[in-house]
């Protein structure tokens, strides 16, 4: 597991003196065998393994190929009343063409330095964590988080997950087109949910609460 | 090994560059989607013929990474003139043009910006074919129908 940097301020800041950073999570080989992936997986293909979540997320939502066996796997849920029987080649233009949308409301909270406010809590007991951080004279804990975006059909279609390691960093563990309520439901998601759990446990297993200790650990 | 490495955050050059390419897609939302829609036809043309990425790279006359590339939507130059030469050497129509005089517009593009509209009689039609076809050797490059242009 490596990470990089997709939004640092000051801009020519060194990583672990910036004042606000956003990382992405690289997933390598061993990562995406510890999660059981099938080999045949887009996670493994050339143009995707070994580049950092945040950029595959870009790619995937522009990738045809992709978003078409994504539509074709999860036909089921397309075809309910929810989804309003969306046509594949809809939903595929569709999230093709939102993709630069979705991203400007990203970049506005970079830019605007509200990356905090960006993101939510992933469930219930991370807004306790959350909410506990707020409060002052607490030690920092990680909180899973996650962003709402973008439209397709009147649905808030599109997530980020990320994993607030302390005020002002964030590392951004992947994202996705949730189609059903619950993550676990779906197979993208509950990969999602997979993923934001195992580095969770890998940054709590080496004692990281706070950007020092993640720096200290990685300098 | 799994883990966390040391040394594992690196600052690439370039790694907030995602800012202004999608500023610049923002500006292309339509060009986009059109783009998806051609690479599902390639797709959809590949799965009636049983075609695997490097038969259609072989038919195409390209190399297989490029196929693959495009598929993906990772080719971000990918050109109506390609679409257009693609669909001639596999038979199909990947793009359709409009008819000649749509009633919708006064004016037609070409490569050099908004031209008055001529509404084509008998007598003037083949003038109109004559300017296109200037256009086009002078500047194949940048011709392009753009928004007249629907997708098939």
């Amino acid at each position: 597991m490596e990470f990089e940097p997709v939004y640092i301020y000051p801009p020519d800041a060194e990583p672990n003196a910036s004042d606000e950073i956003v990382l992405a999570a690289v997933f390598e080989e061993e990562d995406w065998e510890e999660l059981s992936l099938q080999r045949d997986a887009l996670e493994f293909d050339s143009l995707y393994l070994g580049h950092n979540e945040f950029s595959n997320l870009r790619a995937k939502w522009r990738d045809p190929l992709y978003l078409r066996t994504f539509y074709d796997e999860n036909i089921i849920y397309f075809q309910t009343p929810f989804w309003q029987g969306i046509s594949r080649e809809r939903f595929v233009a569709d999230v093709a063409a939102s993709r630069p949308v979705i991203f400007e409301d990203f970049t506005k909270s970079c830019v605007g330095h509200n990356v905090y406010n960006h993101f939510e809590p992933l469930t219930g007991f991370d807004a306790e964590v959350r909410s506990r951080n707020e409060r002052e004279g607490k030690v920092h804990q990680l909180v899973r988080l996650k962003s709402k975006y973008g439209f397709i059909i009147n649905k808030i279609t599109f997530r980020i997950y990320a994993i607030e390691v302390d005020v002002g960093c964030f590392i951004i563990t992947g994202g996705a087109i949730k189609i059903v309520k619950e993550m676990g439901q779906a197979p993208n998601t509950h990969l999602e949910l997979r993923k934001i759990n195992y580095l969770f446990d890998l940054l709590s297993a080496e004692g990281i609460n706070t950007k020092e200790d993640l720096f200290n650990l990685l300098s | 090994m799994k883990g966390l490495h040391k040394h594992s955050v690196s600052a690439k050059p370039g790694s907030m560059a995602w800012m202004k390419e999608d500023a610049m897609d923002l500006e292309r939302q339509e060009e986009i989607r059109a783009e998806s829609i051609i690479i599902l036809h390639l797709v959809d043309y590949m799965e009636q013929h049983q075609m695997s990425q490097t038969d259609l790279a072989r038919r195409l006359n390209v190399t297989p990474q490029y196929i693959h590339k495009l598929l993906h939507g990772q080719d971000t130059s990918f050109r109506i003139e390609t679409a257009m030469e693609y669909g001639r050497k596999l038979g199909i129509s990947l793009i359709e043009i409009p008819p000649v005089a749509p009633v919708y517009t006064e004016f037609h593009f070409s490569a050099n910006g908004f031209l008055p509209w001529v509404a084509p009689t008998a007598g003037n039609s083949s003038a109109i074919s004559v300017e296109i076809n200037d256009v086009k050797s002078k500047n194949s490059q940048s011709w392009k129908l753009d928004k007249q242009l629907a997708i098939a």
